[in-house]
């Protein structure tokens, strides 16, 4: 991560915040527009500012694009309004689920894509120990930040695991229905395992005096500076001129 | 002074058909090095569990028995507590980093922070210890970037660093190459200089000979030899509980088998052998002459 980025400069609590109210706009606005052609954008060019472009959109597209397809679809094809604007056998796009479609896959990647970037720019020390600042719980945060980590450990399990089911001869490549087979029988071990380490964290943690319940210290220092103020200060003055733009104007 | 005393204690996991343990009784005094051994399955790790008090804190089952820590029954003990006093170090090396901190040094520190342990404290106590066990040059790498070896050095220096009185450690080397086991018993060395109590469960029965004082031997629920290290590791009954004596041990006893000779002692260490074989030379030397 890029450390010297403005974004990753900022306390985290400060980037929450606007995260908050870029999430609570794009509810608010009621127009696809504003979460493609505003937000979106801004995210790519935040990302790209901050150098980095590649690993957000790398992650956005794993993390978001087949749910967002999905749910495109499912909405476009079973919202049925009078108007069908486009059909291919049995399958049909209304114009109103079209509607809903793009209102509701703009909420999701205005919330993905700013929750993804927040990650990508902030420090997961430097968020548990803000989390932890305002009055969260040890355990509740460390419980938090490491189930974040988890995932990639999870990932990179479940490509052990086919490997194993590959060197045993088992078919992992090919079309869906080949890759599914292969990749059901990896979820016990998967999920198996996976439990097991949890409990040896679990352990693990409480070696190192986890639950000892005394006020916890941080050896690293991060506080609010003056321009975390402004940028807050910013975010609600932004989000007030919205709420004025949308229901006043 | 008992650091440790086990009464009576018995566990059957809670998906388990029988017990692992049975009647166990020991004591541990304060600054000795007790090395547990025993085949595979034979309640080694378990044991090491109930010392800590994660058996019966944290996995559940059938518990018998009683557990006290520097007198303290264990039970009435937080979980807290009982870290400050024993320190604990796993098998595995992988599981032991937290997942929440960027660097060795911070991650040495995540004990002290949560001891509360003020920052001005911790920073010179974490240089310290990495450089006891020399280790400095590991403090900005990233904890997942290390190898077995290391990052079993560091979960050791993450436990040293908060000072407890007694340490068990669980099979530190069974994951390591030679060079990662030779490095962390220099630690284990360290630490046996300083006088710890320190509760060792090793397979390696030559680095057992070199450091223990003690040996506990499990095997089929029960504890078979509790001596002197000297003792339990020239005992010919060992193997027969699948484990192997020392390799200088099987010389000596070898030579006797052999030759017919009985031996001052059966040496278990280096040094004991040369000191065997060479007052042997000399009494042959001297009866030849006379």
């Amino acid at each position: 991560m890029n450390r010297k980025g403005v974004l990753s400069g900022l306390y985290p609590m400060t980037k929450l915040t606007v995260v908050f109210f870029v999430c609570l706009s794009a509810f608010i606005a009621g127009d696809f527009r504003f979460g493609y052609f505003v937000v979106f954008p801004c995210l790519l060019i935040l990302a790209l500012l901050e150098g980095q472009f590649v690993p957000y959109a790398k992650k956005l597209v794993s993390a978001i694009v087949i749910m967002f397809l999905f749910i495109f679809l499912i909405k476009a094809c079973l919202v049925p309004s009078e108007t069908v604007l486009w059909r291919w056998g049995i399958l049909k796009i209304y114009e109103q689920g079209l509607a809903d479609a793009l209102s509701l896959t703009s909420i999701i990647l205005v919330a993905g894509g700013t929750i993804l970037l927040f990650f990508e720019t902030t420090d997961i020390e430097d968020f548990m120990i803000s989390l932890q600042k305002v009055g969260i719980s040890h355990i509740g945060s460390y419980v938090f930040l490491s189930t974040l980590q988890m995932i990639p450990d999870f990932i990179k399990k479940s490509k052990t695991i086919m490997q194993a089911q590959r060197a045993r001869g088992i078919e992992t490549e090919g079309n869906l229905l080949v890759r599914l087979k292969a990749f059901l029988p990896t979820l016990t071990p998967l999920i198996i395992s996976s439990i097991a380490d949890i409990e040896d964290k679990v352990i693990t943690m409480e070696a190192r005096a986890f639950s000892v319940e005394v006020k916890k210290t941080h050896l690293k220092e991060i506080n609010m500076a003056s321009r975390d103020k402004i940028v807050i200060g910013l975010a609600i003055l932004g989000f007030v001129l919205f709420l004025i733009w949308r229901f006043i104007l | 002074m008992k650091a440790l005393e086990v009464r009576n204690v018995s566990y059957r996991y809670p998906i388990g058909k029988s017990t692992v343990l049975e009647d166990i009784s020991l004591t541990v005094d304060r600054g000795d090095f007790v090395a547990v051994i025993g085949r595979n399955g034979s309640g080694k790790t378990t044991l090491c569990n109930i010392l800590r008090g994660f058996i019966p804190g944290f996995h559940k089952g059938k518990f018998q028995g009683e557990v006290f820590v520097e007198g303290r029954n264990i039970d009435e003990m937080s979980m807290g507590e009982i870290a400050i006093k024993i320190g604990f170090v796993f098998q595995n090396p992988f599981i032991q980093v937290s997942g929440v901190k960027k660097t060795v040094f911070n991650e040495v520190a995540y004990g002290l922070e949560n001891l509360g342990i003020e920052r001005d404290e911790i920073i010179p106590r974490v240089t310290s210890i990495l450089e006891e066990l020399k280790i400095s040059e590991l403090a900005d790498k990233h904890p997942i970037d290390l190898s077995g070896g290391q990052r079993q050095r560091i979960a050791l220096a993450s436990v040293l660093v908060m000072d407890p009185d007694i340490l068990i450690i669980d099979e530190p080397t069974s994951q390591l190459d030679p060079q990662g086991t030779e490095k962390v018993f220099e630690i284990i060395r360290l630490l046996k200089e300083k006088n710890k109590t320190i509760i060792l469960v090793e397979h390696k029965m030559d680095l057992i000979s070199e450091y223990a004082n003690r040996v506990i031997l499990l095997d089929d629920k029960r504890i078979i030899f509790d001596d002197k290290t000297e003792n339990v590791l020239t005992n010919e009954a060992v193997p027969n509980h699948g484990v192997n004596l020392p390799q200088i041990a099987k010389v000596g006893l070898a030579y006797e088998k052999r030759t017919g000779k009985k031996l001052k002692r059966i040496p278990t260490t280096i040094d004991n052998a040369v000191s065997v074989f060479k007052e042997l030379l000399q009494e042959e030397a001297s009866d030849g002459r006379n």
